[in-house]
Parts: C-alpha cells; structure tokens; sequence
C-alpha cells in the first residue's frame, strides 16, 4: 500500500511541466545519438553531467535517463537503414531489418522497433517498479562484508559476460580499481599515487574518466573508421506501419523479448547485446521458418528489438535498489547521482522517494513520447545520418572540452581526460573492454572501505567474508564467475576429444 | 600473433610498478595490520594474475592457429595510427590553448583543420561550422546555462 502511494506521488513528480519538459528533451536527445553512429548514451550522458549541475536532481536524472532509454530506439534506425547498429544492442536488429529494408519493407522494420521498443519498454518499467523495492528491503540487511562481496560479485559477472576475453576483461577491472585508489586515503589521510601533483589529491573525478574513455575514445575510433569509405542509406521505403499478418508474427517475440531482456538486464554485466541475442536465438528456435531468418524475418526485429528496450529498465533495478551498476551506462547514471550528492543504495527509496519514484514514473511517460516521436519524425531522423562524421566528430570533441572544463575549470584535468581517451581508445584496439573498468572505477571507493570495514569487524579474519548466508552465496556466486568462463575451454576442448594431429 | 602474446607484458610492468609505488606509501602504524596499502596490493596480485590468463589465452589461441591479434585486423588495423597520433597532439596543443586563447579562438582554429582534414572538398561548410558552432555553443554554455568558459585574449566587453 505504501508502495503504490509512493508511485502515485512518482507520477505527481514527473508530470510536473519541468520534469515533462525534461523527460522530452531526454528522450529525444537519446533518440539523435542513438541514430548517431558512433556516440554512445555513456558518453552522451558523461557529457551532460555538468551541465545538469544547477538543475534539481530528480529533473536531471529524469533527462539522463531519458538519453539511456531514448539511445535504445534510435540505435535500430540505423541498423535498419545503414547496416550499422547506431549501439551495440542493436547489433541483432540489422541481421533481419536491414534485409527488410533491402526488400522495400523499411518501414514495417521500424514500426516493429517502434512498438516493440514501446510494449517492451513499459512492460519492463512495470517489472522496475515491482522488484526494485522487495531487492532494497532485502539489501537493508547487508552489512559492510556483504556489501564487499556484492560489489566482487557484480565486477566478477561483468567481467566474466563482457567481451570474448575474461583475462582482459579481469585487466580492465582491476586497472579501474587501481585508478580508484588514487589520491589520498580517507581512513589514513595518506596520499596514494598521487605522484606529488595536489589535483589528484582528491582522486581522479569520474566524470573526467568517463568522458575520456567514453566521448575522446569513441571521437578517436571513429576518426580511424572513417577511413574504411562511406555506407549506402536505404531510403525509408513503405508505410510505418505493420500488416495484421506483421502484427500477429511480431506480438509473440515482442513479449518474450521484452521478459528475456529485463532479466537479463538485471544480471549485472550481461546488458543489451546478449539480451538480444538470446531473443533471435530463441525467435529463430520457435519459428516455424528459421530459414527466414537472415533473410529478413520480422520476429527477428521484434524480438531484439524489444529485449533491448526492456534490458535498460532490468539495469536500473540492482542500480536503485542495491546502488551497484550493472552496465557502463547505469555506472555513469550511477556517478552522477554521487556528484549531486545522494548517497546510492537500498536506503534511496527511503531518503529520496521523490527522485526514485519520480524518475521511475517518468519513464512510462518517456516511452509514450518516445513512440509519439519515433513514428512520424522518423523522416526527420534519418536526415541526421547525412550529417558527415568529419564534421561531427571534432564537434563532439569541443563539446567534450567545455563538459570537462565546466567541472573545476582546471585545464589539468583536460589533459587528464586526453589520457584516459587514449588509453580508451588503445583498450578499443586490443578489445579490452571499457565497461568494467568504469564499474571499478563507480565501486572501487566504497569496495575498498567497505572491505577495510570488514577485516576491522573481524580483527584481520578472512572468515568474515563467509559469515553469513548472504555473504557465502555471494562468495559463491564470485568465485564462479570468475571460474567458469576460464574453465569453458577447458572443458569444450576435453569433451571434443583429443586433437588429430594430422588435422 | 607474436604481438599478442607479447601485450600481457605490458599489465605485467604495470602491477610491478603499481606494487614498487604502494610500498612507498607511509605505513602510519595506527590500528591494525589493514592499512592504505592492503588493498593496493591485493590489486597488483590480481593484475599479475589477470596478465597470466591473458598470456595463457593468446598462446592457446596461438597454438589453435587463431590469431588473437584480429581485434587490432577487425578494428581497422593500424594503419591509420599515425593520423590519429596526430589529432591527439593536436587536441593537447587546443587543450593547452583553452584558457589563454580563450574557447572561441582556441575552438574555431582546432576544430577548422580537422574538418578540413576529415571533411575535404567541403570548405564552406567547413569554415562556417568551426566559425558558428564556437559562438552558438559558447553563448548556450556561458550565457544561458551559466557554465563558465574562458574569455582568454577577446575583452570581456565583446560579450555583452
């Protein structure tokens, strides 16, 4: 009952003009960079943060947010149109949308996104609004060695489901954990890596991190692609809209979708590229014609497409119930929420219903936008694509220098956020993902306190970290993590047998 | 292949380096045995490790005889590197010039190059962009927003 009083009070907050207004202005800057190839939601937002300094939180985060979700559907446009996914989710969607679009059906493809997005969307929100205070309520009972053995486990699973490597993924973590550690100690007050220089005194700002790898290492990497030629856009080609035929094959993927990508979305790591896949895999399973599919199969739009959508409302469940972001997008949404000063966790619902409530309310009314835009301005949207990259890119770049600049007018931290764009960029090269060294980078702080906290608890003891159910099942579920991804090949190579030598 | 195999190196110097510079932290002796360089270690361990498993992938891809390195082939290859190498001297000399330039002269000369660069043959669009887009973004961030953004060598009494 309180709950549902709670959500009531939700909607009084994000039908507020202001907070309308922001919610549009969110999504439909999400929409813009989804469509945008090549600049992602975590750089878009990490580039907004500081412009959102003098707004109310709740309508800053409410527009942030709006930017996650939004990216969602404008990322399949492009797959569909161009046969290059405006994000990483919607990698599936060009398999069968942009056939789609080949045959003269474009705009079947995107109406299918479209509801898909929509139906997914808000039947993923429904599922944030029901979990997300039983998962607070249990975590209210977590102490400082489950709250460790949560953050390992949520940095282990990142590690472990990102990228085709688990060693460079591990790399990447513990490189975010290593930055974390930089500057001076808050329970010794000693300076720790800091190598003399007073502006890394307080540690090296998120914002700057998230910028760097994120907006400078994205500019870099498209700047090098460029090279490779320019793509052919497909004109949007019939009405934007399905047949009863479309509808009745797209309706069935649209809801496994959208239950396949919000559970998904709440595991910390797994996020929106294997949510989409499972949906096509599990789509081409049921269908009745799997040869369809690759060929321009509308539950193979549907399906992704939907999943993807829902994936951004699962990710925001363990981000506001439990404050452990499980996504590099969520771990920026996350580090904003720090720089305005609120404090993440299971106690948010009980400090700041406001905010929680208002931004979760908000985004049954930014689908509902994002629905109402997408349809008819898809025309509208499309006319971005033309937009060189020659001239976009170095755009971003200034725009990325008065973000940073903004923060504490420091021309140092400038250069700081060169580097980590560079050091992006080489991470790109190698394929060393970057979506957990930011997470390590969000957690490390309260991991560490949070670790030096249980071994002052236990005086030094390990056993500390299986104290309890929740902390040995935690541990548990770490330590698997991290080892089955390892033992994977081993196992794969021990069941095919041994090798012929003459092979 | 070879290159593959021989990157782990890199994480490897690292976590030593890492390690040498958590040694050189004041133990304050106060409290227990947890001090500011427990956890610092800990991260090194774990960076040896993660440097291991990756030099155990890629000798097993290796032996497998598939190349690890195609990230670097799959990515565009580096080819282009010693352009990129450049825009990245060039974004420092702008982020050097930032504030005694100021953002509207410092942002019209770094963004015109690049476009000239990377959007040839296209000089009015070019020109118009690198001239407007510093003035349009700086009066939405300075005047409208109240992000502060430097002046530099133009007197204050230019902008109203």
């Amino acid at each position: 009952m309180e709950t549902l009083a709670a959500i009531v009070h939700g909607f009084s907050i994000a039908l507020q003009p202001i907070n309308i207004f922001y919610t549009f202005l969110g999504v439909l800057m999400g929409t813009v960079i989804g469509v945008l190839p090549g600049i992602g939601p975590s750089a878009a937002i990490a580039l907004l943060i500081p412009v959102t300094y003098g707004m109310n939180p709740t309508s800053a985060l409410i527009m942030l947010a709006g930017i996650y979700y939004g990216a969602q559907y404008g990322g399949s446009t492009t797959s569909i149109l161009i046969n290059t996914p405006g994000e990483a989710s919607s990698v599936m969607t060009a398999v069968d949308g942009y056939q789609m679009a080949k045959k003269g059906r474009a705009g079947a493809a995107l109406a299918a996104s479209a509801w898909g997005s929509f139906i997914a969307g808000t039947l993923s929100i429904i599922g944030l609004t029901l979990l997300s205070v039983p998962l607070a309520n249990f975590a209210l009972r977590f102490g400082p060695p489950e709250y460790f053995l949560l953050m390992l486990f949520a940095m282990t699973a990142v590690s472990s489901l990102t990228g085709k490597s688990p060693a460079k993924a591990m790399i990447s973590t513990v490189v975010g954990l290593m930055i974390a550690t930089v500057g001076v100690d808050l329970q010794s007050g000693q300076s720790r890596f800091t190598f003399g220089i007073i502006f890394l005194e307080d540690g090296v700002g998120f914002l700057i991190i998230a910028v760097g790898l994120f907006a400078i290492s994205e500019v870099l990497h498209v700047m090098a692609e460029m090279f490779r030629g320019k793509v052919e856009i497909l004109r949007v080609q019939g009405a934007l809209s399905m047949t009863r035929e479309e509808w009745r094959r797209a309706l069935a993927p649209m809801l496994r979708g959208s239950f396949i990508g919000f559970f998904v979305g709440v595991l910390p790591g797994a996020g929106g590229v294997i949510s989409t896949i499972l949906s096509y895999v599990t789509e081409k399973r049921l269908s009745k014609h799997p040869e369809e599919f690759g060929q321009g199969a509308i539950e193979g739009v549907a399906g992704p497409e939907s999943a993807n959508n829902a994936c951004t409302s699962g990710a925001m469940v363990p981000m506001l119930a439990l404050g452990i972001p499980g996504s590099a997008t969520t771990a920026v949404l996350l580090g904003a929420l720090m720089l305005y000063g609120i404090r993440p966790g299971p106690l948010l619902f009980r400090n700041q219903p406001d905010l929680v409530w208002g931004l979760i309310d908000s985004m049954y009314v930014g689908n509902l936008m994002l629905l109402v835009l997408n349809l008819p301005l898809i025309a509208v949207f499309v006319r971005l694509l033309h937009i060189p990259s020659g001239i976009l890119m170095p755009l971003v770049m200034a725009l990325a220098t008065i973000g940073i600049y903004a923060i504490n007018n420091n021309p140092f931290e400038l250069h700081l956020a060169l580097f980590f764009g560079i050091l992006g960029y080489l991470f790109r090269k190698v394929e060393i993902p970057l979506a957990p060294l930011v997470l390590a980078v969000v957690l490390g702080a309260p991991m560490e306190e949070s670790f030096r906290q249980s071994l002052l608890i236990s005086g030094g003891r390990i056993s500390i970290f299986v104290s309890s159910g929740v902390a040995t099942t935690l541990a548990v579920m770490s330590a698997l993590s991290i080892a089955v991804p390892l033992l994977f090949p081993i196992i794969g190579k021990w069941r095919a047998g041994p090798e012929d030598p003459n092979a | 292949m070879r290159k593959e195999r021989f990157l782990p190196a890199i994480p490897f110097a690292l976590a030593t380096v890492y390690l040498f510079l958590t040694e050189q932290i004041r133990d304050t002796g106060v409290g227990t045995q947890i001090s500011a360089r427990t956890f610092p270690r800990l991260l090194s361990v774990a960076l040896v490790i993660g440097a291991i498993l990756w030099f155990l992938e890629a000798s097993r891809e290796a032996k497998r005889g598939q190349s690890p390195p195609q990230p670097v082939v799959a990515q565009g290859g580096w080819g282009h590197i010693w352009v990129i190498a450049a825009v990245i001297a060039w974004t420092g000399f702008y982020f050097l010039a930032f504030q005694p330039l100021g953002y509207l002269l410092a942002t019209t000369a770094y963004l015109l190059p690049l476009m000239i660069y990377f959007n040839r043959g296209r000089w009015a669009a070019n020109i118009l962009t690198s001239v407007l887009y510093p003035i349009g973004s700086f009066y939405l961030f300075s005047h409208i927003l109240g992000v502060p953004i430097p002046n530099g060598v133009i007197p204050e009494r230019f902008f109203g």
